[in-house]
């Protein structure tokens, strides 16, 4: 049982998108259709010069206080017990209720085109054997090899910090009890488990 | 436990699936394939290591394979975390890599162009290897063999040295062209190699980030930020470790995004800031005095001749070198000689124990004629680069100059970065040595927080100054063998010298340079590698002592000149010229070149293939190697590069005198390397497998000679299937036992860290005084017109820019990825766009994403580009994304999309080394169709 | 903070909210005015079998719309989700509906062979228990009708739907296009009771537009108040010309004119005939005016992301 999340140190994004191309070939995600299940904001405020360039990677949050999970009326979406929320691609229905449902824009539907293509790509072993609604799952498959989720796991900067939020020795339990990173929207009541260090 | 492998090999032969396991097969038939095999029969993942061949940041990786279905497939791939050079990290185009090998635009067969068809039109048929190797083998034949030239990308230049240049001594063939000096590093490089000493195949220096306390970048993001995923670990760490970062970028770049401090420097102007921070260090005396007295030339006296030329203090040896230099004791208080070759001014040339001063006493005289030290020298000439005068020149205030120069003096470890790409200006030389000064004033090299020199830098540099000690001249070992200069010097004496071949024809590139020079016409010192003279020669102007010499046929590898030269329209032409016998491109895919190719000889992708050497770690201070290990069975009927090149010497009669050089050069044993061939040729196997295994015994050999460990060709194998990578010596022990130059010289003309450069000072006697030549310090404005600088701009007038984005390479065929086109949508403004600066786009009544034409208003090409408007650069500045504008429709995704760099650059080169001077020019931007 | 239109549910479910709202309020006030104005067989068995053949249309939009819907039955999974609920409450209405109606169609000579295949026993009791029907059924309408509007509401970052004000909207807007829907059916009826209805539909429909403005009027009000995804929208809605021009112009302000026309202006009650066209013209709008709201809601939706 662990209390899965990460923190995003935006001091040190880039915006080089090495997550996405990792997520995307670690999760067979439909690329080709451009959806993916982390993505990069590259936002810009101000007038020259007194401009910023923000870079904000972002995923499913892992809402503590679930509204995907609320609204999802087969049960597909769930929470593991080590918090992580997932979806069981073969209850999944796709009615989009969760898409509709989640603040932070993280699912979105691996349809049937999609499910052609990465066989086309991938083989006959595949990931996404059916349409389904698909989000990020801190690759459980690598958890279980001990390994990092694969965007953290290549991400040049170290932007991306993985670990288990009730650990205490973790740099993940550390940053966000000090207060020093802090999740997104936190009006909305989620209680997300993905939390942002400011640039 | 040898036994228990072999018959569970048996069983699974038995059981049918040995076929697709052979590839895993380790080359010493070890047990060290053991758990790759059970998982391959089992279906499960597989982990290979291997080297990201996307950019010459040379990342460690490790290929993940799945078998389903008899077939084994890449899953994924991922840095290898025993790497110290990339911490298991790789960037978006390393992750998308495997994509390359599934690209199903790939080249997949020998073609030939058919007979009749143009170049430049995809006119080919599939052809047989024998028959490409014919067609190419019989031109040859008739040509003579300066009329051929290599052209090399720099994945032909970082993998196959040790092959194309014995290929170019066998074959008598003097030219090699390799994109990634003109282009990238000389300009660059050369800058910080004249203090320095340093150049090798991995110059750059891996700046040690994440121990400085105040980083400042200037012209950098590719390199560090956008990305090379090993800068980009230790610049992360640096910001986690609260390091200050001031970034110099006319726009904000992913590295810039990222400072503390951005400064929009006017494009071009960098060396006036430098000067400035110089002139402000030297008179706030922020620098290490200490090292800079003990471990630089900056002690040495030097006087001015009549014509005002420095020189310094120095007795001429046997061979025309210096053999002692001067310096003032500050202990003894009088004029000593030291050593002419040494890491250190701690001892006069008899023994005794010296101080050298920074400044000499007044009225101080060496052989009746007036004499300062270097260092005075310095103080001197940068009296006029006051902050003040900078300001002027770069839009930068002066406050804001000496701020920077006074918090960078005072912060300990502070570091400029040494930079990467130069071929912009011609100041570029001029300010990479500028920064590599500043960088010896506050001692930060071979430093924690300071420029760190690569592992093989330092090996080579100890072996050299071994050498010299005992007396071994370093004139007999290959070019590859000697460290830093001494390996472009090595260059220099094949590609430069009539005599180091056989028919007294140098590098074509030399021959122009040396005809201009006898002309009085504008040439260049050191064209090493450069394109100088092709054109020419392809036309038939060329001649070289009064004899025509003809270029005949061009074997490119790894290049695609077509997008990553300047200009395109110039290769366009020479590649067209009927001129031409032969043109062979090996490739992976249908780049713009092999468009115009006679012959197209497709290479296995770096997954596919096992490298025929090992290679050291990039630039990682460590001392390690690795190499690339093949993760599946080829898709096609492809061939490595070393099959292609021994099978044409062999066709040519000189695969024996060829195998010799290679040894040689890559220090293999003659014997065992030509047995092994001949077995793999009997057993129609890839060479490479027969120079890896060569190259694994030679390396247990260089293993017992660095650490006293020698292992078995079995046991480096081993260890590199199993971590990756073979770590000799960790960074932390070469730093220690090495330490350049506080243990061993620096390959400098003196050993130690050069503030004055005699290299520059050989060009003044010879081109006269110029402040590009300037030994000491000059400023060189940029030359943006005929006349020089240029600072009124018309309305719709812009300086130009360009730079790379994350996720794509050069103009590499890699943008053809499907994965890096998509992750590239959501910022296609960003990362494929033309900047223009939001404000002043609305001026001139232009808005986002509007289709624009760019006209060169110097040389007159225009390109069509898609504004992006941004608030993110400089009002007067434009910005291009430079990897974009493939043309060959067979590319299926990149095939059309983006503007091509090349076809608005100009052929405008600098006259130290050829370097391209690719943003001296000014652009109009205006709508498509007004 | 960005506002993105949310690209998830497109005019497939506004088809489905806008027929279910119908199908709804349909049934609802044919089985109300059943239970207080009494029973005109024939009008009220062709409106709730109408009523029915919109929710089985909705439904198939709906359906359709999704990636597995051979699997829908695993809808009835998790109560907390409203989607659930609105399983549930289509069940039920069916159930109602189709109890309700089965005695009703007796009204219809032809059926009469398909009705008589009805064992006895059952007849009798759905004869016995039609008010009782009736009345579930308003019931049921109305849940359907409303859970329309809570479908939608309950996203939390797409703050112009997440306010009880939308199911109230829809609900209201549904009984009005209910209320349109059998005014035009009852301008087909020959019944002389049907006229009588037909004023109180006139009546209930004004009325109904009349609150459905006032909603509005909140709800717009609401949304503007800050600068959120819900002012974002608003401000979308405000210059979408087919929404101004066709909904609220067209589908809420004419027909209420000419209804008030028709109310105030053209006699009471039983004075006769109206002519039918003001009514087909008004209803027609209604209706219209009801399926381009649930379109322009559903395109109005903006995600309000932190980023
Ligand atoms: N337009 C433009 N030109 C540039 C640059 C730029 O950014 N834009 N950058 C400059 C710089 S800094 C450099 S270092 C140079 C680099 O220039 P190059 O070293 O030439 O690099 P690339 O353009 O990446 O690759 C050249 C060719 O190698 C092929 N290739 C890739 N993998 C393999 C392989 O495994 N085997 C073989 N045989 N071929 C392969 C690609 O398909 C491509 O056609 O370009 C310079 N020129
Ligand atoms: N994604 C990606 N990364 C790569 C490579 C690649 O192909 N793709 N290739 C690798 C190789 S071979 C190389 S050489 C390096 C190159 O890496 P860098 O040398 O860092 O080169 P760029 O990123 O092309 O350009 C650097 C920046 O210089 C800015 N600039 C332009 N003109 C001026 C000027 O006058 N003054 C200042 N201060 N800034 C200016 C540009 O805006 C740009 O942001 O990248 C390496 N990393
Ligand atoms: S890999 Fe890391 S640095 Fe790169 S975009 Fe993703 S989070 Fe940012
Ligand atoms: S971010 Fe979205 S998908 Fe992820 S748990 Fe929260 S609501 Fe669900
Ligand atoms: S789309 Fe799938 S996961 Fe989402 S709510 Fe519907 S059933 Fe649940
Ligand atoms: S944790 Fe795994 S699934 Fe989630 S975004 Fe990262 S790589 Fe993708
Ligand atoms: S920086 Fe990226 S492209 Fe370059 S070698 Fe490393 S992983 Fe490959
Ligand atoms: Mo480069």
């Amino acid at each position: 049982m662990a209390r899965y999340g990460m923190v995003m140190d935006m001091r040190t994004c880039v915006g080089c998108q090495a997550c996405m191309a990792a997520c995307s070939t670690e999760n067979q995600t439909p690329f080709w259709s451009e959806k993916f299940r982390t993505h990069v904001e590259d936002k810009e405020q101000g007038v020259f010069p007194d401009v910023r360039r923000v870079q904000l990677p972002r995923l499913c949050m892992h809402c503590e206080n679930t509204p995907c999970l609320s609204a999802c009326p087969t049960g597909a979406t769930h929470m593991d017990k080590n918090g992580i929320v997932l979806v069981n691609y073969d209850r999944c229905i796709g009615c989009y209720a969760c898409c509709i449902a989640c603040p932070y824009d993280a699912r979105y539907a691996y349809d049937g085109k999609d499910v052609d293509k990465e066989r086309e790509l991938y083989g006959e072993n595949v990931s996404h054997e059916m349409p389904h609604v698909d989000k990020c799952t801190f690759c459980v498959q690598r958890l279980a090899e001990k390994l990092e989720p694969a965007c953290v796991a290549t991400c040049p900067t170290h932007t991306r910090i993985f670990g288990d939020l009730d650990d205490s020795k973790s740099e993940v339990h550390k940053l966000a009890r000090s207060g020093k990173a802090q999740p997104l929207n936190q009006g909305l009541g989620t209680s997300p488990k993905v939390f942002y260090i400011p640039s | 436990m040898h036994k228990k492998i072999i018959s569970r090999r048996q069983f699974l032969a038995a059981a049918g699936v040995l076929g697709g396991m052979s590839l895993l097969r380790p080359i010493w038939g070890l047990a060290t394939g053991a758990n790759a095999e059970a998982a391959a029969a089992s279906g499960a993942s597989t982990w290979v290591p291997s080297i990201c061949n996307f950019c010459s940041s040379f990342c460690d990786i490790k290929v993940q394979t799945k078998e389903s279905d008899g077939v084994r497939r890449i899953v994924k791939i991922d840095g290898n975390v025993d790497s110290p050079l990339n911490r298991g990290r790789i960037c978006a185009r390393g992750q998308a890599g495997l994509h390359q090998t599934y690209d199903p635009d790939r080249l997949k067969q020998p073609l030939i162009r058919v007979a009749g068809s143009k170049r430049g039109e995809w006119n080919f048929r599939a052809a047989t290897w024998d028959e490409a190797y014919s067609y190419i083998v019989s031109r040859l034949q008739k040509i003579n063999p300066w009329e051929t030239s290599l052209v090399g990308g720099w994945t032909a230049c970082v993998s196959y040295m040790h092959f194309s240049l014995p290929f170019c001594q066998t074959m008598q063939i003097p030219n090699i062209i390799a994109s990634p000096l003109q282009h990238c590093v000389t300009a660059g490089h050369l800058g910080t190699d004249l203090v320095t000493g340093n150049f090798n195949v991995h110059d750059e220096i891996l700046a040690d980030f994440e121990n400085a306390r105040y980083i400042l970048f200037s012209l950098n993001n590719a390199s560090v930020a956008a990305i090379s995923t090993a800068r980009a670990v230790r610049f992360g760490e640096a910001k986690k470790n609260g390091a200050k970062v001031v970034c110099l970028d006319p726009r904000m770049g992913e590295l810039a995004s990222k400072a503390d401090e951005w400064i929009p420097v006017k494009p071009g102007t960098d060396h006036a800031f430098f000067l400035a921070m110089l002139h402000t260090l030297l008179r706030e005396k922020l620098y290490d005095a200490d090292f800079v007295s003990k471990h630089t030339n900056a002690p040495f006296l030097a006087f001015r001749d009549e014509n005002g030329s420095v020189h310094l203090a120095a007795d001429a040896g046997k061979d025309g070198k210096p053999s002692n230099y001067y310096v003032y004791d500050a202990i003894g208080g009088g004029i000593r000689a030291v050593p002419a070759y040494t890491n250190s001014n701690d001892k006069a040339a008899g023994g005794a124990r010296i101080q050298p001063a920074l400044n000499a006493p007044a009225g101080l005289a060496w052989k009746g004629r007036k004499v300062s030290t270097v260092f005075d020298l310095f103080v001197e000439e940068s009296e006029p680069f006051t902050p003040e005068w900078a300001a002027a020149i770069t839009d930068i205030p002066a406050s804001t100059i000496r701020r920077i120069s006074i918090e960078f003096g005072q912060a300990r470890p502070a570091m400029v970065d040494p930079g990467w790409m130069g071929a912009r200006y011609h100041h570029l030389i001029g300010q990479r040595r500028l920064q590599a000064i500043i960088q010896t004033l506050v001692g930060g090299i071979d430093k924690p927080g300071g420029w760190m020199m690569s592992g093989e830098y330092h090996h080579r540099s100890e072996k050299a100054w071994h050498n010299i000690q005992h007396g071994v001249d370093n004139s007999k070992e290959p070019p590859v063998e000697r460290p830093g200069m001494g390996f472009a010097h090595g260059l220099l004496d094949i590609f430069g010298n009539p005599a180091a071949w056989e028919h007294g024809k140098p590098a074509l590139s030399f021959a122009w340079a040396m005809e201009q020079q006898k002309q009085g016409k504008p040439s260049a010192f050191l064209p090493a590698m450069a394109d100088t003279g092709l054109y020419e020669a392809v036309r038939g102007e060329l001649t070289f002592n009064g004899e025509p010499y003809r270029m005949k046929a061009l074997i490119m590898n790894a290049a695609n000149p077509i997008r990553h030269y300047f200009p395109a329209k110039r290769w366009e032409e020479i590649l067209s010229s009927p001129n031409l016998d032969l043109v062979v491109a090996i490739d992976v895919l249908p780049s713009d070149t092999t468009l115009y190719a006679d012959v197209i000889l497709p290479n296995h992708t770096y997954l596919e293939r096992n490298e025929p050497l090992l290679y050291p770690l990039g630039p990682e201070t460590g001392i390690g190697y690795t190499t690339r290990l093949r993760a599946i069975e080829p898709l096609y009927d492809t061939r490595d590069t070393t099959d292609m090149l021994c099978e044409i010497t062999r066709r040519m009669g000189k695969l024996e005198p060829y195998l010799d050089g290679i040894a040689n050069y890559a220090g293999l044993d003659a014997d065992m390397l030509k047995r092994e061939v001949k077995a793999a040729q009997q057993a129609k196997k890839p060479l490479n497998e027969a120079f890896l295994k060569t190259a694994y015994v030679a390396m247990g050999k260089f293993s017992g000679k660095l650490t006293g460990k020698e292992m078995t060709g079995a046991e480096v194998e081993a260890t590199i299937r199993d971590k990756g990578l073979l770590l000799l010596k960790n960074a932390d022990e070469v730093v220690e036992e090495m330490n350049l130059p506080r243990k061993i010289p620096v390959p400098t003309m003196s050993g130690r860290l050069e503030l004055f450069s005699p290299i520059l000072e050989s060009f003044t006697a010879k081109a006269g005084a110029q402040p590009i030549f300037n030994p000491v310090l000059g400023y060189v404005p940029r030359v943006l017109t005929e006349k020089g600088d240029k600072n009124n701009l018309g309305a719709d007038e812009f300086y130009f820019t360009y730079g790379k984005v994350p996720v794509v390479s050069h103009a590499s065929t890699n943008n053809n990825n499907a994965l890096l086109a998509a992750v590239t949508e959501p910022k296609k403004g960003q990362f494929m766009g033309l900047w223009m600066n939001a404000t002043k786009a609305k001026t001139l009544g232009l808005s986002n994403g509007q289709e624009v034409e760019i006209t060169n208003l110097r040389y007159g090409p225009k390109v069509k580009a898609t504004l992006f408007t941004t608030e993110m650069i400089r009002p007067d500045t434009v910005f291009l994304p430079s990897a974009y504008g493939s043309r060959n429709k067979k590319l299926s995704v990149a095939g059309g999309k983006g503007t091509a760099l090349n076809e608005l650059m100009p052929y405008s080169i600098e006259p130290i080394a050829a370097s391209f001077m690719s943003q001296e020019f000014t652009v109009s931007v205006k709508p498509v169709n007004s | 903070m960005t506002f993105v239109h949310q690209e998830v549910w497109h005019w497939q479910i506004a088809t489905y909210l806008f027929l279910g709202g119908l199908g709804g309020a349909t049934f609802a006030i044919s089985a109300i005015i059943h239970l207080f104005e009494g029973c005109d067989r024939k009008m009220v068995s062709v409106a709730v079998m109408s009523s029915i053949a919109f929710l089985v249309i909705g439904t198939v939009f709906l359906l359709a719309d999704m990636l597995q819907p051979l699997k829908a039955i695993y809808a009835l999974t998790n109560p907390k989700s409203w989607i659930f609920w609105g399983v549930v409450f289509i069940n039920f209405y069916f159930i109602a509906a189709i109890t309700y109606v089965i005695p009703l169609l007796e009204a219809w000579p032809k059926l009469e062979p398909f009705i008589r295949k009805i064992p006895e026993p059952i007849l009798g009791l759905l004869e016995r228990f039609n008010n009782l029907a009736a009345l579930g059924g308003s019931a049921a309408g109305f849940l359907v009708a409303i859970y329309t509007g809570l479908l939608i509401s309950a996203a939390p970052a797409i703050n112009f739907w997440n306010t009880p004000a939308l199911p109230l909207l829809f609900v209201i807007s549904g009984f009005s296009t209910g209320a349109a829907f059998l005014l035009l059916l009852s301008t087909f009826s020959d019944n002389e009771g049907a006229h009588k209805i037909a004023s109180r539909l006139e009546q209930l429909d004004a009325v109904l537009i009349v609150t459905e403005l006032i909603i509005l009027g909140a709800y717009f009000n609401f949304a503007m108040f800050l600068p959120t995804g819900a002012r974002a929208s608003a401000e979308f809605l405000f210059h979408s010309p087919v929404f101004i021009a066709g909904f609220f112009v067209a589908g809420l302000i004419v027909p209420l004119a000419i209804e008030t026309y028709s109310i105030f202006f053209r006699g009471h009650g039983n004075e006769g005939r109206k002519s039918a066209l003001p009514i087909l013209v008004a209803s027609s709008l209604v209706l219209v005016g009801g399926y381009l709201l649930r379109i322009y809601v559903l395109k109005a939706g903006m995600f309000q992301f932190p980023w």
